[in-house]
């Protein structure tokens, strides 16, 4: 016979780590399921509390992942090569803790840094100029690097993947139903293609065809909204069981779904 | 290759550290028996477990950044037993190499082993690894090291090499990628040039002719504006189209005093999104209404962030709500709550998984592409209208191509096979 489970006289008394966990994660989902209500201040202490962890969880995975691997000890590491290479062994900085490899691209490194630091800038008056430096770069680079992916993913695969099914293998017979859908799947790409097409009013032909291209979409649409509905319910699931198998069995023994 | 210290376990390690076998008195056919058998057995133990032959290593020339190297080994032909898996030790000095990757299976003879160092001179050995009948291969696939398995042997190859990485400046079969770039800058520039001169045509799109319906509504109740750009960074397209609208939001509820409220998820973004604001105000002329306080990172934990949104749309009751910009899972979460508060929302996004849900529940939904054009249309700058009559003309030949291929390769099927080198011809140039 299994021991029953500990009641809300023995959690208070003895408490474990375990158990503060599943009542601290269990009051925190019910604070934040009580915004289906209304917003009220539970909500509010649950959202702060989200907030505010996760932001500085934020900050501290930002400084060991990267200003430390990224800037710190490469900097260390940049610092003890000159100095080494000026024969100053005696003021030689320590090895940094982290293998940090030496090589050309290790003097690029004060380019990244200072571009970085000007975005301080933001802070001193008269000096506000030298943020937009590195938000340009950001924008620039952002925007320019996602050229050829576009091109590459967005024009020619799905060229190549509207297409290809046209042309099986030599003798190879494709049956009715699949070459309808071939057709079908043609349609809809080039119908889709003439909705967004903004350089001339949907009226005539195109309208009808950009019609068409919408009745795609919202079907696309709703598939997808059903496949994800469903994940989300098994969100749901999730949560509830956590509430009814872990968390309830905690303070009214013996509760909870059976075989619990 | 990075910060790893290299070892080799010795071959059979395992078996020879047994207690020597120690023979009791046998004497006349007992001994023979005995020895018989132990001749029988000898395939079964690890010394003369069959170990990778030929194992071959250079550079990966797909790889463009010179990280990778190709290793490819074979086996003694009949070799029993067969092994469960391989792994592949890599080190710059033949006698100290480490695992990097374990490959399961016995019939596959290659491995990728990637993240080393570009221009670096490696070494390779390939064990083939033996684990006892019935017994699961268990290792730990962050550390190859780790193979688990109670009773695993090891063979492992002399080692091979050294083959350099290389890197290369440029990936031949990206050419046609290249091309289809160079055109549409071509393209764009040709229209900028006639943009420049006369004015182009930008069909309505109704969730933009939206935009200045919602800004009067704002002003008219006297209630902010909640303009959320979602969990993009800076350099993000979606982003930086979000941020061209936020500008013109900006210039055009400044000389009213709406409060445009934007909680931002990544700090270069809020940083981005205060310098256009801020700019946006001086151009309207009151750049005494911009407050940076309106502009605020919140967190970049995507569900922190949302709680907050949501919390703060209860709260300062906008009249409007713009999701504009890269949204994942949390798009429903923020578009419900507006809904729940009664507000008029506007949606725009690339995420065309997150589409039907803004699509669903809110007023209007820029769609895809149309969230990249809100900006040349609400401007109307000859820049970004060129850029954006340049991608028509792309669509334009894309669909040309489509059809033509289509046609092409359905005639090859239908009518006349001896087209099918050409249709393969057009095909190809698709292909990277």
């Amino acid at each position: 016979m299994p021991p029953p489970p500990p009641s809300v006289w023995a959690f208070l008394t003895t408490p474990t780590w375990e158990h503060i966990g599943i009542w601290v994660a269990a009051l925190l989902t019910l604070a934040v399921y009580s915004f289906l209500y209304a917003d009220s201040p539970v909500f509010r202490v649950a959202e702060h509390l989200f907030v505010g962890i996760s932001a500085a969880y934020g900050a501290v995975i930002v400084f060991h992942q990267a200003l430390k691997v990224l800037v710190i000890w490469p900097l260390v590491a940049l610092v003890r090569e000159g100095l080494l290479a000026l024969h100053l062994h005696a003021y030689a900085l320590p090895k940094p803790a982290e293998n940090v490899i030496v090589d050309f691209r290790l003097y690029l490194l004060p380019l990244p840094i200072i571009l970085g630091l000007l975005i301080f800038g933001r802070f001193f008056r008269g000096y506000e100029w030298l943020s937009r430096w590195p938000i340009a770069f950001v924008v620039g680079f952002g925007a320019g690097s996602v050229i050829p992916v576009t091109v590459q993913a967005s024009i020619l695969e799905q060229g190549k993947g509207t297409i290809d099914p046209f042309l099986p293998q030599a003798g190879e017979v494709v049956a009715a139903p699949d070459q309808l859908g071939n057709w079908l799947l043609a349609a809809a790409v080039l119908t889709t293609l003439s909705y967004f097409y903004f350089s001339a009013p949907h009226r005539g032909w195109l309208g009808r065809s950009s019609r068409v291209g919408v009745w795609c979409l919202m079907i696309a649409f709703g598939a997808s909204f059903g496949n994800t509905v469903m994940a989300r319910v098994a969100l749901l699931i999730g949560r509830m069981q956590f509430l009814l198998h872990d968390w309830l069995p905690l303070w009214i023994p013996g509760m909870g779904p059976p075989g619990n | 290759m990075r910060g790893r210290q290299p070892t080799i376990p010795s071959r059979g390690a395992g078996f020879l550290a047994r207690p020597p076998l120690r023979l009791p008195c046998l004497r006349g056919e007992a001994f023979l028996a005995v020895a018989l058998a132990l001749l029988l057995a000898l395939p079964c133990l690890s010394d003369t477990l069959p170990t990778p032959t030929n194992v071959q290593v250079a550079n990966d020339d797909e790889e463009l950044a010179g990280d990778t190297l190709r290793v490819t080994w074979q086996m003694p032909p009949g070799a029993e037993p067969a092994p469960a898996a391989y792994r592949v030790y890599v080190g710059e000095e033949p006698q100290e190499l480490k695992a990097v990757e374990v490959v399961e299976g016995a019939e596959t003879h290659e491995a990728a082993v990637k993240d080393l160092e570009p221009g670096g001179k490696y070494y390779v050995a390939v064990g083939a690894v033996f684990v006892p009948p019935d017994a699961p291969l268990t290792y730990n696939p962050s550390d190859p090291n780790l193979v688990t398995t109670p009773g695993v042997q090891e063979a492992v190859s002399a080692p091979a090499g050294p083959a350099t990485t290389i890197g290369r400046w440029y990936k031949p079969e990206l050419t046609n990628v290249l091309l289809v770039s160079l055109l549409l800058c071509v393209i764009t520039l040709v229209v900028l040039h006639i943009a420049r001169r006369r004015d182009i045509y930008i069909r309505p799109i109704a969730a933009l002719q939206a935009v200045e319906d919602a800004i009067g509504r704002a002003t008219e109740m006297g209630r902010p504006i909640l303009y959320v750009s979602g969990l993009g960074g800076a350099g993000d397209i979606a982003t930086i189209a979000s941020m061209l609208i936020l500008g013109h939001l900006a210039h055009k509820t400044a000389p009213y005093g709406t409060r445009i409220i934007v909680p931002v998820a990544d700090p270069m973004v809020m940083a981005t999104e205060r310098e256009i604001v801020s700019q946006s105000y001086l151009h309207a002329g009151h750049p005494e209404a911009y407050d940076p306080e309106d502009i605020f990172f919140v967190t970049d934990s995507q569900f922190g962030y949302v709680t907050a949104v949501a919390g703060t749309m209860l709260r300062e009751k906008p009249a409007v709500n713009f999701f504009m910009g890269y949204f994942a899972a949390e798009s429903l979460v923020l578009a419900e709550t507006g809904n729940l508060t009664d507000t008029l929302q506007i949606a725009g996004t690339d995420a065309d998984n997150q589409l039907p849900f803004f699509v669903a529940a809110c007023d209007y939904t820029l769609m895809g592409e149309e969230l990249y054009a809100a900006g040349a249309y609400l401007s109307r700058d000859p820049i970004l209208l060129a850029q954006l009559k340049a991608q028509d003309v792309g669509k334009v030949i894309v669909s040309g191509v489509i059809v033509v291929g289509i046609i092409l390769a359905a005639t090859t099927y239908y009518v006349a096979p001896m087209l099918r080198p050409v249709a393969e011809k057009l095909l190809e140039l698709l292909t990277v």
